[in-house]
């Protein structure tokens, strides 16, 4: 199988987010996809920017799926925002005919065209519907059993829920799914899926970190050896946010280390953690580390 | 007609400034004045009036007359009134036509006064144009048979019911539940006086059932319509209760002994209720139904047919020896068939599809072992029947096939006796079966309960022949010799010293003969007796035991409990080999020759086919080696007379299992050559059928086949399943293991067995274990009761099937079914009503404490866009309102907070239960919560909302909240829509003829509606539908015929070619017959023209519609100044 790739801003360029790439590549690598990255990829206009243009926006995004298209692929992005702007060009384009002749010609000024072909997919829902919960399993080396853990949707992959098309998007359950294949204890606990604060920072920062601090005492009360995300943007609030909650709060005994989910399952698969940049991330991930070597192969 | 005698009146409506204010009439009209065969033409204040009217009447009779032309508003408003008024001057009522300048030219055309006049102008003149050709029709009468049919027994149906029987007209009321009363019945009080439901509605309820005009038919669904207003012929389904309703005089005597637990669905699954139930204690009629779903599939599964959900619900009710009298029906055999069967019914168990199937064979055994330790059943031999006392019957052989046989027969009243060659009954039971699989004392007071009652059991006595039993005066033999030899492999070496056959083997270690054995053995084959042996080489004190098998794991047909068991004795398996050679020395075993194999394709069995793989041998050392690779029947076991088939077994019909001899059947292992015990026990019971009908001089065929009806579709409540998996028995040590024959399998406690039950999921709901009958003292229970199919012939039809409830749990909103303490209001109704599961006091689920904090969320799922279900649920405002004053009446204390995006409180008395809630001290907070977590110890919950007057954002825990949930179409009123041909709406309700004007009439004529199948509605809505719609259907029967508008299709047979287009596309269904038979049936047809445009032969045109009507009219609005502009 063969499919483009568009890996967004966050994840190719953030220390933490490092990880997120080299895990993904590595996951689909040991599931024999071949991917092609989008060349020159653009930026995809998230929602907030398409609150200000939203013709320039869709056109933007339209840009990468123009790429795919030409190369006639369909595209997979680990990044929820991007996930959500490239769902929106699609349906923006079948919905408004009027956009879709304004799109047509700002891609026809740098010599492209996006007939609207391209079926843009999340990692985690291609996981999860094309290769199977079943196939983890198989291909499971790793027992990570010994791990208890909050998984973290984040909200753009789920909301509004017709984009993402595998369940309704309150109390999802289809990510657990896959990380349970490796034997991980996914915990349900009050506010695991409440919102991370994220898009307030830099805008109302304090506000951010009050609802930071919410997200990281729920998750310190329900007993965790660690965080997954799906989100860049949750990963970048607990991850990179948690030094300084800690301080303004003084929450001493916090310390969760913050995974990306293919981290996870690329350790399932038996992948080092050195291969996977977890000696990246701004929370150490040692202890959960060990605690997952401890654990032994299948 | 000639075109001068075409006089036409053309009168110009004003509506009031309706049509004035934006239409010059008086130009119009005198527009029309200039125009050809327009006799009379001027404008009207208001056409419609008794002015109006009688202004037109005037000048047809002044003018003479003989066409009319109003232009005023929608033909759908006042076309009627016109046409009466033509016809009461004079006219024939079709020599009218309609211009509609209201709804389509002075409302839509109010920015352009010229253009709208200029419009009217060319409206009206393009009716000119019509009407000089339209014909006199004259209406055709159709009888109305004086009967109604209402469907849907809520209380819109019940009040349309009355209504219509207290006017004298004979009323069927179909309800498709075993009672009537709706959902209102389960309420437990309505708003806004807050009176008792039932209390208000029982007593109209129990009119129904003794009105004599009421023919109620509850439990009953419609399963298809034909014919037209006055007509209708409606065939009903009378499901079978399996109870006989005129018997039963719902005392409850046999609810209180069913064993079966199902999720109610009349307590909204917060509450179960038994197999035989009746919904609730003022059920109309007072009588009890049992939901019978068919045959559980592990019964089907079973070759004997074991009534296993039965014995399986029993257990759980913790009635062991009402359990085991149901597996006793069927064979002696709980205790032996507990340890030794391959349980097929496992396989199929619908338990298995969520985690894993219930272990019914170790629960029967249980059932059996725990019979053993207390000892209650009794067992007495039967009385000879009187009839059958000459009859005797021989069988041949006491294996499980021949004792099973003698079994039934002796308990059916025959004379039975048993002949065993050998010196115990039993067969391969007792000869091939390890006792550490099955000790002995336990399969010999099975067999002791078929001498108990009363069959003679002669052992060490052999028949020849036969003959010989005829002559001792048997009237019917069964011979069931078995097949007792092991097959051999036909290898080099197979007959030197060391090389033993399985069933030669276990049958002298079962008979206690002395067994020389090496200490290096190998087994070959993958069958049951394969691993029998090499667990018993084991405990013969062999070091090292190893089977060889041809296939691999997947394809070995033993029990896998068993081989994971002799593996974790020490056996070891090699898989895919099979020998070529026994290596001897000596004349004695030194080694064998094997060769590797690989699986091919699939063979007969559909099995891998083993193939060897060239150059790939290898030798064994072993000592011993022990062959089990099948079983055969022996000459002998043939008795002189049979004749054996091909193979050498014996040949008998597959069906009655006779053999070549009248009245001489077979079964077993004689007939199969090697089958397992359940297999032989059913050919064993087959046989005694076919015995049983033999002697009693009946067919062996007809009528012979019991029933088994599967589930159609299994539907099982999956919520309240918790997935657990089956418990591991408890095992003999290893240590044991090695020098003793003790019993493996430790069995079952109590406690174990009755939890293991429990994970039955009743999927065909009664399990017939006919406890009911034995408890019913009217004999009013039969389950052979067949559902009936009753014809009815009715005038008119009401339809009040009412809607569902929304089921949060398809989007999991605010936790529901994840939360144990967030519940619909549906549920709190039940949880409030005395005579639900708490008796009136709303308890929470998790802890049943009075909740001191009570939160009820507005709008789940109604007004919401995502679904396409934007629309208000009409009814959840003063719901709450109502449950909220409830709980402060009952408990002051508790808090109670609305969360609501509107509070709603229409009309009289609504606002008054606002009030009264908020005096209460009942908090109401605009906005919707957007999240509720649950506190994961106190298992409270905490409701996340903003308050919308204040900006604030809220945070509250509380103890209960309460969803009010959407209110939907039901599921089959799409279905019944089809069937009745009435239109549903944008939601999926089905749809007035008009919203204003005809909100009870449907599209269909003679067919009314009436309650919440149209929409959401409360309670004196629906009634007043109900009464509504009974008036329509009165008022349409009263008159005796109903006539038919002459509007209707017309077919040219001679222009038609038979395509059939006609009668696919017409949506009532109106055209039959064929060739020269073609036709419309008018009282069908509604005239809406779809065939006439299907047709490719143009052989149909629509009366008062005609294309030499329309095509004039079409040309005049074409026109400019009278010419066709080209």
């Amino acid at each position: 199988m063969k499919k483009a790739i568009a890996w967004g801003c966050l994840v190719p360029t953030r220390r933490s987010l490092i990880g997120y790439e080299a895990a993904t590549r590595k996951v689909l690598e040991h599931l024999n996809i071949e991917t092609i990255d989008i060349p020159n990829e653009t930026c995809c206009a998230p929602f907030w920017m398409q609150s200000l243009d939203l013709t320039t926006s869709v056109a933007m995004a339209a840009r990468n799926l123009a790429k795919a298209e030409e190369m006639g692929l369909d595209l997979l992005t680990p990044c929820s925002g991007c996930f959500h702007s490239y769902k929106r060009v699609n349906h923006v384009l079948e919905k408004y005919p009027d956009m879709r002749e304004k799109v047509d010609d700002i891609l026809r000024s740098v010599g492209l065209h996006y007939e609207g072909k391209v079926e843009s997919r999340h990692v985690v829902d291609f996981l999860y519907t094309d290769i199977g919960a079943d196939e983890l399993q198989r291909r499971s080396t790793r027992d990570l059993s010994s791990i208890s853990i909050g998984l973290r949707y984040g909200c753009h992959m789920l909301k509004p829920h017709e984009l993402l098309n595998i369940e309704y998007s309150e109390r999802p359950t289809f990510a657990d799914e896959l990380i349970e294949q490796f034997g991980v204890n996914s915990v349900q606990y009050p506010g695991r899926h409440r919102c991370c604060g994220g898009l307030l920072r830099g805008v109302e920062d304090d506000v951010a970190d009050r609802i930071l601090h919410e997200r990281l005492e729920d998750a310190n009360r329900a007993g965790l050896d660690g965080i997954v995300t799906v989100c860049s943007l949750c990963h970048l609030q607990h991850d990179m946010g948690q030094r300084s909650i800690k301080r303004k709060f003084e929450m001493d005994d916090l310390n969760l280390p913050v995974l990306h989910f293919p981290q996870l399952v690329a350790l399932g698969f038996g992948y080092s953690p050195e291969e996977l940049g977890l000696d990246h991330h701004t929370v150490k991930t040692d202890k959960l580390v060990a605690k997952i070597m401890g654990g032994g192969r299948r | 007609m000639s075109d001068t005698d075409i006089r036409i009146g053309v009168f110009v409506c004003n509506c009031g400034l309706n049509i004035a204010g934006t239409v010059d009439c008086e130009s119009v009209a005198k527009y029309a004045a200039t125009l050809p065969d327009v006799a009379h033409s001027v404008d009207l204040l208001f056409a419609c009036s008794d002015d109006g009217q009688e202004n037109i009447k005037q000048a047809i009779r002044e003018h003479n007359l003989n066409r009319v032309v109003v232009a005023s508003c929608t033909p759908r408003t006042h076309e009627p009134v016109f046409r009466a008024c033509v016809e009461e001057a004079g006219l024939n009522r079709y020599l009218y036509d309609q211009v509609n300048l209201r709804e389509h030219v002075s409302w839509v055309h109010m920015d352009d006064h010229d253009l709208a006049t200029m419009k009217a102008q060319e409206l009206v003149a393009m009716a000119i144009e019509r009407v000089k050709y339209l014909e006199p029709l004259e209406r055709k009468a159709v009888d109305v048979i004086q009967s109604a049919a209402v469907i849907g027994g809520g209380v819109a149906g019940i009040s349309a019911a009355l209504d219509l029987a207290n006017a004298g007209f004979e009323t069927h009321l179909i309800e498709s539940r075993p009672t009537i009363g709706g959902q209102m019945a389960l309420l437990d009080k309505v708003f806004p006086q807050n009176d008792c439901a039932i209390c208000i509605l029982g007593p109209i309820m129990s009119k129904v059932g003794q009105h004599p005009k009421i023919n109620l038919m509850t439990y009953s669904e419609l399963d298809d319509v034909e014919g037209y207003v006055g007509n209708f012929r409606l065939k009903v389904r009378k499901k079978s209760p399996f109870i006989d309703w005129d018997k039963c005089n719902g005392c409850g005597d046999c609810e209180k002994v069913c064993p079966v637990s199902v999720t109610s669905e009349y307590e909204f699954g917060i509450d179960t209720r038994r197999a035989v139930y009746r919904p609730f204690p003022q059920a109309v009629p007072n009588r009890y139904t049992i939901e019978k779903r068919g045959t559980s599939p592990c019964r089907i599964a079973c070759p004997a047919h074991v009534n296993v959900q039965a014995f399986v619900t029993l257990l759980k009710e913790e009635r062991f020896s009402e359990a085991l009298e149901i597996y006793r029906k069927n064979s002696p055999f709980a205790g032996t068939l507990g340890r030794v069967c391959t349980n097929p019914c496992q396989a199929e168990c619908e338990r298995g599809k969520y985690d894993e199937a219930v272990s019914i064979k170790n629960l029967h055994r249980f059932l059996a072992d725990y019979e053993r330790e207390h000892g209650e059943l009794e067992i007495e031999a039967t009385e000879p029947d009187k009839k059958k006392k000459k009859k005797k019957v021989a069988i041949v052989g006491a294996g499980p096939a021949g004792l099973a046989c003698a079994y039934d027969l002796v308990r059916a009243g025959y004379p039975v006796t048993v002949f065993e060659a050998r010196k115990e009954a039993g067969g391969l039971l007792r000869w091939g079966i390890p006792e550490y699989r099955l000790p002995r004392d336990i399969l010999q007071e099975e067999i002791d309960i078929v001498q108990k009652l009363g069959v003679d059991l002669q052992t060490d006595t052999k028949v020849e022949s036969i003959k010989e039993l005829k002559d001792q005066g048997f009237k019917a033999v069964f011979v069931a010799t078995g097949a007792p030899a092991s097959r051999m492999m036909k290898v080099q070496g197979e007959t030197a010293k060391g090389v033993h056959h399985a069933l030669d083997f276990l049958d002298r270690v079962n008979s206690g003969k002395k067994v020389t054995i090496g200490l290096n053995i190998a087994v070959i084959g993958g069958g049951n007796a394969a691993i029998d042996a090499a667990r018993t080489a084991r405990r013969l004190g062999a070091r090292k035991v190893t089977i060889v098998y041809r296939r691999s794991r997947e394809e070995m047909p033993a029990i896998a409990s068993e081989v994971d068991e002799a593996e974790r004795e020490g056996v070891k398996i090699d898989f895919l080999a099979t020998p070529v050679k026994i290596l001897v020395s000596d004349k004695a075993v030194s080694g064998m020759k094997c060769v590797r194999m690989r699986l091919g394709a699939p063979d007969d069995s559909g099995r891998r086919r083993p193939v060897p793989i060239p150059d790939s041998e290898f030798k064994m050392k072993v000592d011993t080696v022990i062959i089990a690779i099948g079983q055969e029947v022996t000459p002998d076991a043939l008795l002189s007379g049979l004749e054996p088939s091909m193979w050498g077994t014996l040949e008998v019909d597959p069906v009655t299992l006779q053999t070549n001899l009248k009245g001489v059947f077979g079964g077993g292992d004689v007939v199969s050559g090697g089958a397992t015990a359940i297999e032989a026990v059913a050919t064993g019971k087959e046989a005694a059928k076919s015995i049983d009908r033999y002697l009693m001089k009946e067919d062996l065929v007809e009528g012979r086949e019991e029933i088994l009806v599967p589930i159609e579709d299994i539907e099982v409540d999956e919520t309240s399943i918790q997935m657990r998996y089956a418990p591991v028995m408890k095992t003999l040590s290893m240590n044991k293991r090695k020098t003793t024959f003790g019993e493996v399998e430790l069995g079952f406690d109590k406690d174990i067995a009755v939890t293991e039950a429990g994970r039955c999921l009743s999927c065909a709901v009664c399990c017939e274990c006919e406890k009911c009958v034995e408890a019913c003292k009217l004999e009013a229970v039969d389950h052979s009761l067949q559902d009936e199919i009753v014809e009815l012939n009715v005038g008119t039809i009401i339809v009040a099937t009412g809607f569902k409830v929304h089921d949060p749990l398809e989007t999991r909103e605010f936790g529901y079914g994840t939360f144990e303490n967030v519940i619909t209001n549906a549920q709190l109704e039940r949880l409030t009503n005395a005579a639900g599961p708490t008796q009136g006091k709303p308890k929470r689920p998790s802890d049943h404490t009075i909740p001191k904090r009570v939160a009820f969320v507005q709008c789940v799922g109604s007004r919401d866009r995502r679904f396409d279900t934007d629309y208000c649920c009409y009814i959840g405002c003063e719901n709450s309102l109502k449950q909220a004053i409830q709980i402060k009446e009952k408990y002051p204390e508790t808090e109670v907070t609305i969360y609501a995006m509107d509070i709603r409180t229409h009309g009289l008395g609504y606002e008054g239960l606002y009030r009264r809630a908020r005096e209460m001290g009942v908090i109401v907070v605009k906005g919707r919560p957007s999240e509720i977590e649950e506190d994961p110890e106190t298992k409270s919950l905490i409701v996340m909302a903003e308050d919308l007057y204040t900006g604030e954002r809220l945070e509250t825990t509380t103890d209960l909240v309460v969803l009010a949930t959407a209110l939907l179409p039901n599921d089959d009123t799409a279905e019944l829509a089809r069937k009745l041909k009435v239109s549903t709406g944008e939601y999926g309700y089905l749809m007035e003829a008009h919203p204003k004007l005809r909100p009870v009439d449907s599209f269909q004529d003679g067919v009314f509606l009436a309650g919440a199948v149209l929409g959401p509605m409360d309670i004196p809505k629906a009634v007043a539908y109900g009464k509504g719609a009974a008036a329509g259907a009165q008022a349409l029967m009263a008159p005796g015929v109903f006539y038919v508008e002459p509007i209707y299709a017309e077919i040219d047979t001679d222009l038609c070619f038979d395509c059939d287009l006609c009668s696919d596309v017409c949506p009532y269904g109106a055209i039959t017959g064929t060739g020269e038979e073609r036709r419309v049936m008018f009282e069908l047809c509604q005239g809406c023209g779809t065939c006439a445009a299907a047709c490719p032969k143009n052989a149909i045109d629509m009366r008062h519609y005609r294309k030499q009507q329309i095509i004039p009219q079409v040309i005049a609005a074409a026109s400019v100044k009278g010419a066709l502009v080209p």
